[in-house]
C-alpha cells in the first residue's frame, strides 16, 4: 500500500504542475489569435487526462492489493544489504562523476569514475583494479575523445 | 530499380561495414541476457551522430533484427531467453539441449530467422513505396490520426493497461518541458536555464534503460556463469521438414500482426508457439523438445522485427521501443520519418532496405559457425559489463547536446528507472509518450489553427477520420488478443 501511495504521489504532483503551468500560461496567452489551443490549455489537457487516469489507476490497483492481502498475508522477502549498498555506491559514483568532470576534466575524472566503480562492481584487487581501469579509461579516450572527437570539460585545473 | 540502386549502395564499403557492425552487435546483444535491443540502440544513438545518417541507421536497423537472432541462443542453450521474444523458445529449445539436440535448435532457429527476416525485406520493398504513395495527402489532422494510432500502443504494452496509459501520460507531460515549439513560451522549467531548452531524448533514455538496467542487476546481484557444449548441427530428414513449414507458418503468424502498433516479438512469437501447437498431429508433445516449437517463434519473432519497419520508414510510426529510438534517431540526424521518406530521401531509403537483404545473410553466416562464440560471451559478468555499460551512458548522454545538465537528467531518469522496474512500472510506453507527445501536440495545435477551433476537421477529412476509426478498431483488437497472452509473458517484454 505503501508503494501505491507513493506512485499516486508522484503522478498526482506530475498532474498538479502540468495543470498548474497551464493555467499560468492560459492567462498569458492574450496575444496569440491564430494559435486557438495554445500551449496553456494544451498542458492543462495532458495534466488533467493525467489526474484521471492516476486515480483510476488507484482505485484499481487497491482493490487488487485489497484481494491479495486477503489471500495470502505473506511477508515481503529481505533485501540484501550488500546488493543495495552496491547499488546506491555506483549512483554516488556516478554523481560524483559528473561532478569531478566539471573540476578535473574528462580524463581524470574517468579515471577515478573506473577505479571506484570497478571496485564496487567487483574488482577486489586495488592492483587487477587499476590495471583495468586504466585499460577502460584508454579505450574510452581512444574511442570518444581521438575517434568520435567529442569535446568534453577540461576542467578547472585544466586553468591553472 | 530503386531497390536495385539501394543494394549497390548498401554493398559500399562503408555501408556494408555498419551492416556487419550493426548485426555483430545486435547479435551479441541478443546473446547477452538483461541488455536489450532498445537500451543498446539508446547507448549507441549519440555516438552514431557522429556518422553519416544512412550507414548509422543501417547499423541500429540491424542491430534490432539481429538481436532476434541472437536471444535464441542463451534460450536455447541455458534457459535464459536473450530476448523477450525467444521466451516461448525455451521452451522446447532448451529441452532439446538436454537431449543433446542443441545444434539443431540453434541451426533451425537460425535458418528460420533467415526465412523471417528475408521475407520481411521483400514485403517492406513491396509494400513500402505503395503506403508512401499516400504521402502528400497528410497534413496536420492526419498526423493527429496518425499519432493517435501509434498512441493506442500506450495501452497494449503493458500488461496492467492502466500502469501502460499511465507511464505514457507522464511521458506526454516530460514532453512538454521546456520553450513551447510553437509560441516560445517556457514551460515547467522552474527557472533552471538547462531545463529551457527540455528534456533531451537521448539522456531520457539511456538512462532509464541504460543506467537502470545496470542497477537493478547490481541491486540482484546478478551473474551470467554457464558453459555448455553443442551436439549435431543439422537437423535432418521428417524434422528438418517439419523445422522449416514451422519457419514459414512463424513468418505469417508473426508478419502481419507486425505492423499493428503494439504487438511486439514476444507476443507474437507466443501466438507462433501456439499455432503450431494447436495443428500438430501430437500437441501434447510440445515442451518435451519438438523442432517447431523452437522454429515457429523463432521465425515470428524476426518476422515480426521486420514488419515494424514498415509502418516505421512510411507512415513514421513505430511498433515498439527500439523502433521509437530508431523513429528518434531518423529524426535527430534530420531525415523526416513517414510518409514523406520515400519522396524526399528515396537512395536513403532503399539503401537501408537493401541492407536488410545484406544483413539477414551476415547474420545466417554469423550465427551458423560462430554458435559457440557466441555463447561465450553471455559468461561476461556484470562486474565487467555493469562499469562499462555506465560510462558509455554517461558518455552518450553528454554527446548530444555536449552539455553536463543532460548527464544529470540520464542519471535521474536512471534512478527513476530503476525506480520504475522495481515496481513493475514499464518503461516502454513512457518513452512512446515522450516521443510522440511533442508531435501529437505540434499537430493538434496546428489542426485546430486551421479549423478555427473545431473539432469537425478530423471528420471532414477522409484520411484523418479513418485513422481516428483504425485507432479505436486496433485498440479494441489488440485488448482482445492480449487477453489470450499469459501476463508473464508480457511482463517479461516491459523488462526488456
Amino acid at each position: 500500500m505503501k508503494t501505491l501511495l507513493g506512485e499516486v504521489f508522484v503522478i498526482a504532483v506530475l498532474g498538479i504542475l502540468s495543470v498548474a503551468e497551464g493555467v499560468r500560461l492560459v492567462n498569458k496567452e492574450t496575444l496569440q489569435t491564430q494559435d486557438v489551443l495554445g500551449p496553456g490549455y494544451y498542458s492543462v489537457g495532458v495534466g488533467v487526462f493525467l489526474l484521471v487516469v492516476g486515480l483510476g489507476y488507484f482505485f484499481s490497483q487497491r482493490k487488487k492489493i485489497a484481494g491479495v492481502v486477503k489471500a495470502t498475508p505473506a511477508a515481503a522477502p529481505a533485501a540484501d544489504a550488500g546488493y543495495n549498498r552496491t547499488m546506491f555506491g555506483m549512483i554516488a559514483v556516478m554523481a560524483a562523476y559528473i561532478l569531478l568532470m566539471d573540476v578535473a576534466g574528462y580524463l581524470l575524472s574517468t579515471a577515478v569514475f573506473f577505479l571506484l566503480i570497478n571496485r564496487i562492481a567487483g574488482f577486489r584487487s586495488w592492483l587487477v583494479n587499476l590495471g583495468v581501469s586504466a585499460l577502460m579509461t584508454a579505450a574510452f579516450y581512444l574511442v570518444f575523445v581521438e575517434w568520435l572527437g567529442i569535446i568534453f570539460p577540461r576542467g578547472l585545473l585544466a586553468d591553472w | 530499380m530503386e531497390l536495385l540502386n539501394g543494394l549497390i549502395n548498401c554493398l559500399s564499403a562503408t555501408n556494408l561495414f555498419f551492416c556487419f557492425i550493426g548485426v555483430l552487435l545486435g547479435t551479441i546483444v541478443g546473446v547477452l541476457p538483461g541488455l536489450g535491443p532498445a537500451s543498446t540502440i539508446a547507448i549507441l544513438l549519440p555516438l552514431t551522430m557522429r556518422f553519416d545518417p544512412t550507414a548509422s541507421i543501417i547499423m541500429l536497423s540491424g542491430l534490432y533484427y539481429g538481436a532476434m537472432y541472437g536471444g535464441s541462443t542463451t534460450s536455447i542453450l541455458i534457459n535464459i531467453p536473450g530476448e523477450a521474444g525467444s521466451v516461448v523458445t525455451a521452451i522446447d529449445g532448451f529441452k532439446m539441449t538436454q537431449q543433446g539436440r542443441a545444434g539443431q535448435a540453434l541451426w533451425i532457429a537460425a535458418v528460420g530467422s533467415f526465412i523471417a527476416g528475408t521475407f520481411g525485406s521483400v514485403v517492406i520493398s513491396f509494400a513500402g513505396p505503395a503506403i508512401a504513395k499516400y504521402a502528400l495527402k497528410f497534413g496536420p489532422p492526419e498526423y493527429v490520426g496518425l499519432l493517435l494510432f501509434s498512441l493506442t500502443m500506450l495501452i497494449t504494452l503493458s500488461p496492467d493497461k492502466l500502469k501502460g496509459l499511465t507511464a505514457g501520460v507522464i511521458g506526454m507531460v516530460l514532453a512538454t518541458v521546456g520553450l513551447d515549439p510553437l509560441t516560445g513560451a517556457a514551460r515547467l522549467n522552474f527557472g533552471v536555464t538547462g531545463m529551457m531548452r527540455g528534456l533531451e531524448l537521448v539522456p531520457v533514455v539511456v538512462g532509464l534503460f541504460g543506467i537502470g538496467e545496470i542497477l537493478v542487476a547490481a541491486q540482484i546481484g546478478a551473474t551470467n556463469i554457464y558453459q555448455g557444449k553443442l551436439g549435431k548441427m543439422t537437423p535432418r530428414g521428417a524434422e528438418l521438414k517439419q523445422g522449416l513449414w514451422a519457419s514459414v507458418r512463424g513468418t505469417l503468424v508473426g508478419f502481419f500482426p507486425g505492423l499493428i502498433p503494439g504487438m511486439v516479438p514476444a507476443l507474437t512469437s507466443f501466438m507462433a508457439y501456439d499455432v503450431e501447437k494447436r495443428i500438430s498431429k501430437y500437441p501434447e508433445k510440445f515442451g518435451t523438445g519438438v523442432i517447431e516449437g523452437v522454429a515457429g517463434p523463432e521465425a515470428a519473432n524476426n518476422s515480426t522485427a521486420m514488419a515494424g519497419f514498415v509502418p516505421l520508414l512510411t507512415l513514421g510510426i513505430p511498433t515498439g521501443p527500439s523502433l521509437a529510438i530508431i523513429l528518434a534517431a531518423l529524426m535527430m540526424y534530420g531525415v523526416q520519418p513517414g510518409p514523406t521518406l520515400f519522396v524526399q530521401n528515396p537512395l536513403f531509403v532503399w539503401t537501408v532496405i537493401g541492407s536488410m537483404y545484406v544483413g539477414n545473410v551476415l547474420l545466417l553466416v554469423l550465427n551458423l559457425p560462430l554458435v559457440g562464440l557466441w555463447a561465450r560471451i553471455s559468461l561476461i559478468p556484470y562486474k565487467v559489463l555493469g562499469p562499462v555499460v555506465l560510462a558509455v551512458c554517461l558518455v552518450g548522454a553528454y554527446s548530444p547536446r555536449n552539455t553536463m545538465f543532460d548527464v544529470w537528467v540520464a542519471l535521474v531518469f536512471g534512478v527513476i528507472g530503476f525506480a520504475m522496474k522495481k515496481a513493475d512500472w514499464p518503461l516502454a510506453p513512457l518513452i512512446l509518450g515522450f516521443i510522440l507527445g511533442d508531435m501529437f501536440e505540434s499537430s493538434l495545435r496546428q489542426s485546430l489553427s486551421m479549423s478555427g477551433g473545431s473539432l469537425t476537421i478530423f471528420w471532414q477529412r477522409p484520411v484523418a477520420a479513418a485513422l481516428i476509426v483504425c485507432t479505436v478498431v486496433f485498440a479494441i483488437l489488440s485488448l482482445k488478443l492480449l487477453r489470450r497472452v499469459p501476463k508473464t509473458v508480457l511482463a517479461e517484454d516491459d523488462k526488456i
